[in-house]
């Protein structure tokens, strides 16, 4: 019996080192961060990570899959300030593990300068309102020479519009004129006449689905940034690229320069709409180290090792590249 | 065909078609499927009655109807393509279901009581889409159409 006191300290401390834990640098507003969950017992499931903002309102940050028993599952997220604290969600898990980004704060020695400055431009830089009109967007836009945050709101307004899928309307025009017509033309038998347009009707629910998958947008739009205060100008022009799985509208500074392209200081204004579960490849967003600021934070998934942003709504966000 | 017959289905696939350009516009893009369907079921439901369809006829009109419901399920909802191709199916199953359990038990073009029956039935469908897991529902669809084909075909052979 004497034995039992530490017997149970052991049996406690081997539950402890066998549960799962958070590993990180530190958590950064701001930016895209990376952790790595532990377990030596092994995660297989849906991973999911969700923020607790200061309201007490909570966003989906990260989800993944894991499909075979890993011991590390990397995470890569969005954070800002308006989170006070992070829970991770594993499979077989209880209770949430939960970190206390607030507490972690004012617990940590003061913030090093650099880092104050870069906190507070972000906090100057506020995303427009994540609205985005229906339409095709101008091949050309001129800025007016205003200051970055009204250039943006400007820009937004004007620039950020979802595509308008024409294709299954078409379709659907077409099917239904077929619908109507076909008991009229056709003189063959009832059942023969039943099966074409039960064929038909088959056909064009498929083809319906398929036309109809909304392809996620990224909007892209390039400033030359020199810094807080900067008046902006210009005028502004359209790319346009289709990939398989989103579709890429960037505008720049005329002549040939790549809005897509980060160059050391560029500063961009960016819309996503990415419904579904493809969403938008990160690398073409922000990398890393990039600083970014989003209306309301985007949900990032692992698809084939890559990470993707996804949201249900519209939101926009600024992104200031790597060595600014 | 009768000339208010090509009207009335004009008429159908019209409105369905103005709907779906309505949609279109629409800056928020997120309805639930089982929603959607029991918009388009209530709705074929009632054209039906109106049309004074019934049996095979009453059939089709929903299998018509079905490209829409793609279309929506997929246009408001958050699935990629097989998970969309999926819930439009098992709204079909739900659909076909219900149509030849009416088949089963109310005879000839049934009665506005009837009609009013087989929408809620269309509602408790939606209910099931949206509260239930998606295997079950799936299951109960299937089972509720080989029960009723059962029956259908039972009475058939007499």
């Amino acid at each position: 019996m004497r034995y039992a006191p530490w017997l149970l300290a052991l049996i406690a401390s081997s539950h402890i080192l066998a549960s799962p834990r958070i590993e990180e640098e530190a958590f950064l507003p701001y930016r895209f961060n990376h952790a790595v969950v532990v377990d030596d017992d092994g995660v297989t499931g849906s991973v999911d990570l969700e923020g607790v903002r200061w309201d007490g309102t909570r966003a989906a940050l990260f989800h993944t899959d894991v499909n075979a028993k890993t011991p590390r599952v990397d995470l890569l997220f969005y954070l800002d300030e308006d989170f006070r604290a992070l829970e991770l969600h594993i499979p077989g898990q209880e209770f949430p593990l939960l970190v206390d980004l607030a507490k972690r704060e004012s617990e940590s020695p003061a913030l090093p300068k650099e880092e104050t400055a870069l906190r507070t431009r972000m906090r100057g830089l506020d995303p427009p309102s994540a609205l985005a009109s229906d339409g095709d967007t101008p091949a050309q836009f001129s800025l007016q020479g205003s200051d970055l945050v009204m250039a943006g709101f400007q820009a937004s307004s004007r620039l950020f519009g979802l595509p308008i899928p024409r294709a299954p309307l078409v379709m659907l025009g077409c099917f239904s004129l077929f619908a109507v017509a076909i008991p009229i033309l056709s003189r063959g038998q009832k059942k023969w006449k039943t099966l074409v347009r039960a064929i038909a009707a088959m056909a064009a629910t498929g083809l319906a689905v398929f036309l109809s998958h909304p392809k996620p947008v990224l909007f892209q739009v390039a400033f030359s940034d020199d810094g807080p205060g900067s008046r902006v100008s210009g005028i502004l022009e359209r790319q346009m690229e289709e990939w398989p799985n989103f579709t890429q509208v960037s505008y720049a500074a005329g002549q040939g320069e790549q809005a897509g392209f980060a160059r050391p200081g560029k500063v961009q204004l960016v819309g996503i709409w990415a419904p579904t579960l493809q969403g938008v490849p990160l690398d073409e967003v922000a990398s890393t180290e990039s600083l970014v600021r989003f209306s309301s934070p985007p949900l990032v998934t692992m698809i084939d090792g890559g990470a993707h942003l996804r949201s249900t709504a519209f939101i926009t966000g600024w992104v200031v590249h790597e060595n600014h | 065909m009768k000339t208010t017959d090509l009207v009335n289905r004009f008429l159908y696939f019209g409105l369905l078609l103005g709907a779906v350009t309505l949609s279109l516009q629409m800056q928020s893009r997120f309805l639930a499927s089982a929603v959607v369907f029991v918009v388009l079921a209530v709705y074929a439901q009632g054209a039906s009655a109106l049309f004074g369809l019934s049996g095979t006829e009453k059939g089709m009109l929903f299998l018509e109807t079905s490209p829409f419901l793609g279309f929506a399920c997929v246009f408001f909802g958050k699935s990629g393509i097989p998970s969309s191709l999926l819930i439009t199916g098992t709204c079909m199953t739900a659909s076909a279901a219900i149509l030849m359990g009416e088949r089963l038990v109310v005879k000839g073009e049934g009665s506005l009581a009837s009609s009013f029956a087989i929408i809620a039935l269309f509602g408790l469908a939606g209910l099931g889409l949206a509260m239930l897991p998606f295997p079950l529902f799936l299951g109960l669809s299937l089972a509720a159409l080989v029960i009723t084909g059962y029956g259908l075909a039972r009475r058939a052979q007499g």
